[in-house]
C-alpha cells in the first residue's frame, strides 16, 4: 500500500510523454505507452487490494493514510497532500482502473493512430485526476482532481474540435460542470466556516459532534455538495452537458460514462455520507431529482434515432438508481449497483461502438443494421447488455443489485420511489430492446448498408464485460464496513418482490417485441396519433430542455449583453469629461494676451474678494 | 482739520480714476499716466492716515513710494520708447502676440 501514489503518478507521466512526443511515436509504441500506464495502475490496484485484505482485521475498519508532503500552510490553515485508502476508495480505485483498462484495450483496435494518441493522452490525464479525486483525504486536494476531471471531459468531448458542433458541446460541458463546481465550492466554504477543517475524516467526525441533525447549516452544506455532485453525475438540472457529448468518439464516451466522470459525483456523495445522513430533507431532494432524471432520460432514450444519444440517455437513466439508493440510505446497495452499472453500461457502449464501426460510421439506427449471422458476437453482447438494463431475472447481476435498491426503497416506505424505479425498469426494457430489435431484427430495411470488418481485438474486453455482468458475481462482498452506514433490510417477501420484478421485465420485453419486432404497425400507429406525435417530438428534443435553458438563461443573458453593449454607466461617466472639456474651451478663450483684459479680471477678482471680506 | 474720511475718499477716487484709466485706455502713454494717478492716490492715503494718527511712518513711506513711482515711470517710459520704436504705434492691444 506504500506504492499507492504510483497509481496517480504513472498515468500522469504517461500523459506527459504522450502529450509531448506522442505525435512522433508509431502505433505500437503509442499503444504500449498508453496501455501500460493503465495496466500498471490495474496491477497496482490488485496488489493494493490483496495487501488491504491481508491487513484487515475482523470487526474493525482499516484506514490507510499515506502522507506525502505539506502543500501550504497559512496560520492554522494547513493543507497536507496525503492519500487515503479505505474500503470505499479501494472500490472506486478498482472500478476506474479495470473499466479504464478494458476501454483502452478496446480503443487500440478501434481508433486510428492520430486519434488514439490524443485519446490515450487525455484518457490518462482523466484517470490520474479521477484517482486524485478518489484517493484525496482532504476536500481541498479533492478539488484538484475534481477540476482535472472537468478539464478532461472538456478535452475528450471536444475531441473533434475542428467541427464547430463538437467545440460547442465541449464548451457547454465545461460551463455546466463549472456551475456545479461553484456550488461545490460554496459547500466547501460552508464546511470550513462551520468546522474549520477540510480533512474528510475530521469533517465527518466534527459534523456529527457539533451540528444538529436536520439543522439549517447541514441542509445548506449537503444541498450545495449535492448540486456540485450532480454537475458531474449529470442529474436533471445539470444534465445538458451529457446529451450533447455524443460528438466524442465512443471509447472517450465510455470512459466518461462508465469509468470516471459520472462516478465522481457519486463518489463525493458516498465519501461524505456522514453529512448526508444528517439531512433528511436533502436525501428526499436527491430521491426526487433521481426519479425525475430517471423518467426524463428513459423517455428520451425511447425515441432517439442517433445510437450515441440512445445509449447516452440509457446510461444516464441507469445511474439514477444509485441516487435513489442514496436517498433511502441504502449506501451498500448503491455501491454494489454502481459497480454493476459501470460494467453493463461499458458493455453497451463498447458493443454500440463496434456496431458503428461495423456499419461504417453510420449512427442513425433506422439506417444501421446488420445480419445477426454476420456479427453474432456483437449481437450477443447487445443482448447481454440489454438483459442487464432490463434486469432479466436470475441471469444478470443487475437483477439482484437493482432489485435490492428497489427493495430498500420499498422497505423504507418510499413507495413513490419504488414505483418510479419499476416504471424505469419497464422503460429501460423498452428502449434497450427497441434498440436491439431495430438494429438486428428489422426485416423491412430497404437498403442494406455497407458493412466493414470489425477488428478482432475488441473480443477480449467485451467478453470480460459480459462475464462480469452475470449474476454469479452478486455474492462478492465489499470491504465497506464502517465507511458506509449499513442498513439491514428485512428479507421477508424479497422473493415475491423479485417475482414482481421478473414479471415487469418479461412484460417489458414482450411489449417491445410486439411493438418493434413485428411488422412495425403498432408503433407507427401509436407514434402517428396526435398525442403520440407530440410526445415523440417532446421526448426527441429531450423534453425541450434546450429550449427551456435558452429561454431561461441564454435569452436573458443575450438581452442583458445587448443592453450593456452601449455601456449605460459609461454614458453617465463620460458627462464629467465633457463638462470639463467645454469649460476648458471657454476658459482658454480668456487667455487672449490683452493686457487690459487681464487687469480688468484682476480687478474684478480683487473686488470680489474685497466684497467677501466686507460682507461675509 | 480735514476729517480722515474725506481725504481717504479723495484718495480712493484718485485710485479708481487711475484704475479705470488703466483698464480703458489703449494708448500706452495714458496707461502710464493712469498708473501714476493710482500711485498718487495710494500715497495720498498713506500721508492722510499717518497725519491722522500722528505717526510719521506714513510720510516716510510715502517718500519711499514716490521714489518707487518715479523709477517705475522711468522704466515705463523707456519701455514705451522701445515699443514705439519697434511698432510705430502706442496701442497696447497690439501687444497680445504671446497669448498669455
Amino acid at each position: 500500500m506504500n506504492l499507492i501514489y504510483f497509481t496517480i503518478l504513472i498515468p500522469l507521466i504517461s500523459f506527459l510523454i504522450l502529450a509531448f512526443i506522442g505525435r512522433r511515436l508509431d502505433r505500437g509504441n503509442l499503444a504500449v505507452i498508453g496501455i501500460s500506464a493503465i495496466g500498471l495502475v490495474c496491477l497496482l490496484s490488485v496488489f493494493i487490494t490483496i495487501d488491504f485484505y491481508n491487513n484487515i482485521q475482523p470487526d474493525s475498519m482499516l484506514v490507510y493514510t499515506r502522507y506525502l508532503w505539506r502543500w501550504f500552510s497559512v496560520n492554522d490553515f494547513s493543507i497536507a497532500i496525503s492519500l487515503l485508502l479505505d474500503g470505499l476508495s479501494l472500490t472506486f480505485l478498482l472500478i476506474v482502473a479495470f473499466i479504464g483498462f478494458l476501454v483502452y484495450l478496446f480503443a487500440i483496435g478501434y481508433m486510428s493512430k492520430n486519434e488514439s494518441y490524443i485519446f490515450f493522452a487525455y484518457g490518462n490525464l482523466l484517470i490520474a485526476s479521477m484517482l486524485v479525486l478518489i484517493l484525496a483525504d482532504n476536500l481541498f486536494v479533492m478539488l484538484i482532481g475534481w477540476e482535472g476531471v472537468s478539464l478532461c471531459s472538456y478535452l475528450l468531448i471536444g475531441f473533434h474540435h475542428k467541427q464547430l458542433k463538437s467545440s460547442y458541446a465541449a464548451v457547454r460541458t465545461f460551463i455546466v460542470m463549472h456551475i456545479g463546481d461553484i456550488f461545490l465550492l460554496i459547500g466547501l466554504f460552508l464546511i470550513y466556516g462551520e468546522l474549520h477543517t477540510l480533512n474528510i475524516k475530521a469533517v465527518i467526525a466534527l459534523a456529527t459532534d457539533r451540528l444538529a441533525i436536520d439543522s439549517e447549516i447541514i441542509y445548506w452544506i449537503t444541498l450545495m455538495l449535492f448540486l456540485g455532485a450532480i454537475g458531474k453525475s449529470a442529474q436533471l438540472p445539470l444534465h445538458i452537458w451529457l446529451t450533447d457529448s455524443s460528438s466524442a468518439p465512443m471509447p472517450a464516451l465510455t470512459l466518461i460514462h462508465s469509468a470516471s466522470v459520472m462516478l465522481a459525483g457519486v463518489y463525493l456523495v458516498m465519501r461524505l455520507n456522514g453529512l448526508f445522513v444528517m439531512s433528511n430533507d436533502v436525501l428526499w431532494i436527491i430521491g426526487i431529482v433521481a426519479s425525475l432524471t430517471l423518467i426524463f432520460s428513459a423517455c428520451s432514450a425511447l425515441v432517439q434515432n442517433d445510437i450515441k444519444r440512445v445509449i447516452a440517455y440509457a446510461s444516464l437513466s441507469q445511474i439514477c438508481y444509485v441516487f435513489l439508493a442514496i436517498s433511502v440510505q441504502a449506501w451498500n446497495e448503491g455501491l454494489i449497483y454502481l459497480i454493476n452499472y459501470t460494467v453493463f453500461s461499458a458493455l453497451l457502449f463498447l458493443a454500440s461502438a463496434s456496431m458503428i464501426q461495423a456499419c461504417d460510421g453510420e449512427r442513425n439506427i433506422q439506417k444501421m443494421g446488420a445480419k445477426i449471422r454476420a456479427y453474432p458476437f456483437i449481437y450477443f453482447c447487445f443482448v447481454m447488455a440489454g438483459a442487464s438494463f432490463s434486469v432479466v431475472p436470475w441471469l444478470t447481476a443487475s437483477f439482484y443489485t437493482k432489485g435490492d435498491i428497489l427493495w430498500a426503497t420499498f422497505m423504507k416506505g418510499r413507495l413513490g420511489f419504488s414505483a418510479i424505479g419499476l416504471v424505469g425498469i419497464l422503460l429501460s426494457t423498452l428502449f434497450v430492446f427497441r434498440l436491439i430489435f431495430i438494429l438486428f431484427h428489422n426485416r423491412h430495411r430497404q437498403t442494406s448498408p455497407k458493412t466493414t470488418k470489425v477488428s478482432r481485438a475488441i473480443y477480449v474486453p467485451l467478453s470480460i464485460l459480459v462475464i462480469l455482468s452475470l449474476g454469479v458475481f452478486n455474492s462478492f462482498s465489499l470491504p465497506t464496513e464502517g465507511f458506509l452506514p449499513v442498513s439491514v433490510l428485512n428479507q421477508d417477501g424479497l422473493f415475491s418482490f423479485q417475482l414482481l420484478l421478473a414479471a415487469v421485465t418479461i412484460l417489458g420485453i414482450l411489449t417491445t417485441y410486439i411493438l418493434y419486432a413485428g411488422k412495425n404497425n403498432e408503433i407507427t400507429e401509436i407514434a402517428g396519433s396526435p398525442l403520440g406525435k407530440a410526445l415523440t417530438q417532446l421526448w426527441y428534443s429531450g423534453w425541450r430542455t434546450e429550449w427551456i435553458y435558452h429561454v431561461l438563461f441564454v435569452a436573458p443573458y443575450l438581452f442583458a449583453a445587448k443592453m450593456v453593449q452601449k455601456d449605460p454607466i459609461n454614458v453617465w461617466l463620460s458627462v464629467i469629461p465633457q463638462i470639463i472639456r467645454k469649460m476648458n474651451i471657454r476658459i482658454a478663450k480668456l487667455e487672449n494676451g490683452h493686457l487690459r483684459w487681464y487687469i480688468t479680471s484682476i480687478v474684478a477678482g480683487a473686488l470680489f474678494i474685497l466684497l467677501l471680506l466686507v460682507f461675509v | 482739520m480735514i476729517p480722515l474720511m474725506h481725504s481717504l475718499m479723495l484718495a480712493t477716487a484718485l485710485f479708481v480714476v487711475g484704475l479705470l484709466g488703466v483698464m480703458i485706455r489703449r494708448n500706452l502713454l495714458f496707461v502710464l499716466l493712469s498708473l501714476m494717478i493710482m500711485m498718487n492716490g495710494a500715497i495720498l492715503a498713506l500721508i492722510a492716515a499717518g497725519y491722522h494718527w500722528q505717526q510719521f511712518d506714513g510720510q516716510i513711506i510715502s517718500i519711499l513710494a514716490i521714489s518707487a513711482a518715479l523709477s517705475e515711470a522711468c522704466v515705463g517710459l523707456a519701455l514705451l520708447l522701445q515699443f514705439y520704436h519697434r511698432r510705430k504705434t502706442l496701442n497696447i492691444d497690439s501687444l497680445s502676440e504671446m497669448k498669455g
